[in-house]
């Protein structure tokens, strides 16, 4: 590299770490305008507009989800698209069913978290119908998992999963939906 | 590669829901590849497969320059493919292939330099690559650590028994630390030291050892006991590659040719920014 563009380098290097100062401070770029969708765009696709609020300011919400297959005869049969083979991906999978919890981030408009949970209810619902291909309906359970705290722990209260959501698909049918 | 795939669990119009606009998506080249009379499933495994060969390349330092552009931008498009499914090993990697990608990444230990392809010579670009990432991670460390002292359960030990017995990361039972609550009191108070303290004291020599351990123990810790085996290797990984080896290269005298204020040899920058030798 030419010594002539080292200082041009250093400017653009500075200027990078002020776009990691702003996201880390979560500034909202798009309030800068156009530029502000540029620059922000940049941040994408250098990871460079992120915030860093890992467990901060504490542990969020975790969700799971069930799933209840029927299949032809009525038998009814627990199963998960989590395989236990990847932590890796069974955390990926926890995310997305993080999406259907009420308080989620990414769906605090009412009508709008309604009906995005119920897509991703139906577009897991789908992934299951693929996975058994006997299946007849499936039922489509999301629990919230409500953590106690040290001292709630001490006096004997415990951990627990309470169900949020109840969603039944049927193939070629519409489905029913019970929230709760 | 269930990993990789994750994010082709929505497809068609749900998954625009999870898809950061405007940018490029496994959807987007599987549409193209339709063209080709190649299907989605197809699409989405060669793409997979792209990716993890080009990562197997930059390890081997083979084409390494082309390997990291497209070892960045396969990272970048699946990232953006389902928004949800990423967590905090993805940004990282996304955020250090980009400077790999702009760095002489392959002039070290790398079979272009033994091929004779690329020139092992330090260059000014490697200092500023490593300075931009060691900044980086120190305004990491610090936004970090303001964020997690803002809440009560960094401080009151709530925050490590929680994170221990959720399901989700729960790897042992841990239930027994409730007899011992300064144990995980002592544990955030630590967190919020060392990640407070990282901007400062990663740079001097006498200090540097200790978080460099106390980073490496943090996230070893974190892979151990809450199962975030990538997310917690890549991060302890980050601060010895980037701390525990010298700014300077080797070959001092490569500068002598730069004006004094961009040379190596500058002794008062090298202090500035903290490039003592490895300790």
């Amino acid at each position: 590299m030419s010594s002539r563009f080292y200082p041009a380098l250093i400017v653009l290097g500075g200027l990078h770490l002020l776009l990691v100062i702003l996201g880390a401070s979560y500034t909202d770029l798009f309030a800068f305008g156009p530029v502000g969708e540029v620059i922000n765009y940049y941040g994408e696709m250098t990871g460079s507009n992120k915030s860093y609020g890992f467990f901060a300011p504490g542990v969020g919400a975790q969700a799971r989800t069930r799933f209840e297959m029927i299949d032809a005869s009525g038998k009814s049969t627990q199963v998960s698209l989590e395989n236990s083979r990847s932590h890796e991906a069974d955390l990926r999978i926890n995310n997305i069913t993080s999406q259907m919890t009420p308080d989620s981030d990414e769906v605090d408009v009412e009508e709008a978290a309604r009906d995005l949970r119920r897509s991703v209810a139906a577009s897991l619902a789908g992934k299951v119908f693929g996975r058994f291909r006997t299946a007849r309906s499936v039922i489509v359970h999301v629990d919230e998992f409500n953590p106690v705290n040290m001292p709630e722990y001490r006096l004997g209260q415990r951990p627990k999963w309470e169900e949020i959501y109840q969603a039944t698909f049927v193939q070629d049918q519409a489905a029913s939906e019970v929230p709760k | 590669m269930s990993c990789f795939l994750a994010p082709a669990t929505f497809r068609g119009a749900l998954s625009q829901s999870f898809q950061v606009p405007g940018t490029p998506t496994v959807l987007m080249f599987a549409s193209w590849l339709s063209h080709l009379s190649v299907s989605e499933d197809l699409a989405i495994y060669m793409l997979g497969c792209a990716y993890v060969l080009s990562l197997l390349f930059v390890a081997l330092g083979l084409f390494t320059r082309t390997s990291l552009v497209m070892a960045w931008f396969l990272h970048w498009t699946f990232m953006n493919s389902n928004d949800t499914t990423n967590y905090g090993a993805d940004l990282f990697a996304q955020v250090f292939l980009f400077y790999l990608m702009l760095s002489p990444a392959g002039s070290a230990w790398s079979f272009d330099v033994h091929l004779g392809r690329i020139d092992s010579k330090p260059t000014s670009a490697a200092r500023l690559c490593l300075r931009l990432m060691q900044f980086h991670l120190c305004i990491m460390y610090l936004a970090s650590g303001i964020e997690k002292a803002s809440g009560i359960q960094w401080w009151n030990g709530e925050l490590l028994w929680r994170a221990l017995n959720t399901p989700i990361y729960k790897q042992y039972d841990m239930s027994w630390m409730i007899d011992y609550p300064y144990l995980t009191q002592l544990g955030g108070w630590a967190t919020l030291f060392f990640e407070l303290g990282y901007i400062v004291f990663i740079w001097p020599r006498s200090t540097r050892r200790w978080w460099i351990m106390a980073m490496v123990g943090l996230h070893l810790g974190i892979a151990v006991f809450m199962g975030l085996g990538v997310f917690g290797v890549l991060m302890a990984m980050l601060t010895p590659a980037l701390f525990a080896v010298s700014a300077e290269p080797q070959a001092i005298a490569i500068g002598a040719h730069l004006p004094n204020r961009f040379s190596w040899r500058d002794d008062a920058t090298s202090a500035a920014l903290g490039s003592e030798q490895a300790t």
